[in-house]
């Protein structure tokens, strides 16, 4: 992973990682912190030094995804092992593991926009699961009758919208 | 016969106990269901009063009521590859693999607008105030549009098969990335490469993104 001067195109960061490949890379909001996500693990780097501030280390397999909370307070990953990890994003130290059911080759997680909630489902699954991001408690559990493609939240969260594989779309109530 | 009958009653137990966990956490039936062969994805409209997916299989976009379920438009674009709304939901934006780029009044599903690619589409999309669109083909070539007129007043060609195209936010430059460890940043007045972010690396490059006030590019392989 490399930073570059927008104006020069002199390299400005290496952020050496010693896996074979990285999914995904985000900048915090301040952009002082960079979260990048591979195979079995999460890292979060100084945005400045380049130095590795934590490693959010899963089982060694492909972690899917990773996110901060909307308050950046917390970070949550999904592996390939079902399970949606939430961190706190000061220390690096594991608060809650969500267990997704089912089989999974591609857990997603996202949260809510006032990061309480969760929701989980996955590319090779049928399920979507939204937790309580405090409790790690399950709220609900959809089961589209085909494997998905996608499910997210409408605007106000009242709503989830479901595509799947099986040709239908579905719209279902989100727990208040 | 008695062990048989054992056997089922001990099978109807196990079914009973596996099934009514799971039925327990379920919240019930979706509040609508609409059917679309093929769909590979599907958006709200921006207020929510209509969905808008889109079918591989069919080639087809149909825009639903979201309340009713009922189809209000349904559009048909030969080897489509993506289809999205614009910001107040009274356009939509298709492209596909018949080297076209396509723009639809949603009222009336007329087309109002087909650009002509050189090859397979793999991605178009509006610029902010959505006066122009961008667009580009895995083959390599990038075209900007007018949006409202449909003239090309760009065309840049990558030189290796292309994964992936960012505009700044003046759209005074492009950065792509595709089958090679480079990133290039064009200038979008001279139309030539302003930059060449070289990894020298064995893999090719995945993913590029300014920062904030893009003064800093990121970029991985």
């Amino acid at each position: 992973m490399r930073l570059w001067n927008a104006d020069t195109g002199a390299p400005i960061l290496l952020l050496r990682l010693e896996e074979r490949g990285i999914m995904g890379a985000t900048w915090n909001s301040d952009e002082s912190q960079v979260l990048t996500w591979s195979y079995g693990r999460a890292t979060v780097w100084d945005g400045k030094t380049g130095d590795v501030l934590f490693i959010l280390e899963h089982s060694p397999i492909t972690t899917w995804v990773a996110s901060w909370s909307p308050a950046e307070d917390r970070i949550l990953t999904a592996s390939q092992e079902r399970i949606v990890s939430i961190w706190d994003a000061k220390t690096g130290s594991k608060l809650l593991d969500l267990n997704y059911i089912g089989r999974d080759e591609g857990l997603q997680a996202t949260w809510n926009k006032d990061g309480k909630r969760v929701l989980g489902w996955s590319f090779t699954n049928k399920a979507v699961m939204v937790w309580d991001a405090d409790n790690g408690d399950l709220l609900q559990t959809m089961n589209h009758d085909g494997n998905l493609w996608s499910a997210s939240w409408n605007a106000d969260e009242s709503r989830i919208l479901t595509c799947g594989r099986d040709g239908l779309i579905k719209i279902w109530q989100s727990p208040a | 016969m008695k062990r048989s009958i054992a056997f089922l009653v001990f099978t109807a137990i196990l079914l009973n106990f596996s099934y009514h966990p799971a039925k327990a956490q379920q919240n019930g039936e979706p509040l609508l269901i609409l059917q679309h062969e093929g769909v590979k994805e599907a958006a709200w409209s921006p207020d929510e009063t209509r969905i808008l997916s889109w079918s591989i299989d069919k080639e087809t976009i149909i825009v639903w009521d979201a309340s009713t379920g009922n189809p209000l438009l349904n559009l048909f674009h030969a080897g489509l590859r993506g289809a999205v709304w614009n910001s107040d939901a009274s356009k939509i934006l298709s492209w596909g693999w018949d080297s076209t780029v396509k723009i639809w009044d949603f009222q009336t599903g007329e087309n109002l607008l087909t650009l002509q690619h050189d090859s397979q589409v793999s991605k178009a999309f509006w610029n902010a105030d959505e006066t122009r669109l961008l667009s580009w083909s895995h083959l390599g070539t990038v075209y900007v549009w007018d949006a409202l007129n449909g003239e090309n007043l760009l065309e840049l060609h990558h030189d290796t098969f292309l994964w992936g195209v960012k505009w700044n936010t003046d759209e005074s430059q492009i950065l792509t990335w595709g089958q090679s460890d480079e990133v290039y940043v064009w200038n979008t007045i001279s139309q030539e490469k302003h930059l060449k972010l070289h990894h020298k690396a064995e893999t090719w490059v995945v993913q590029a993104f300014w920062n904030h006030d893009e003064s800093i590019i990121l970029s991985w392989g």
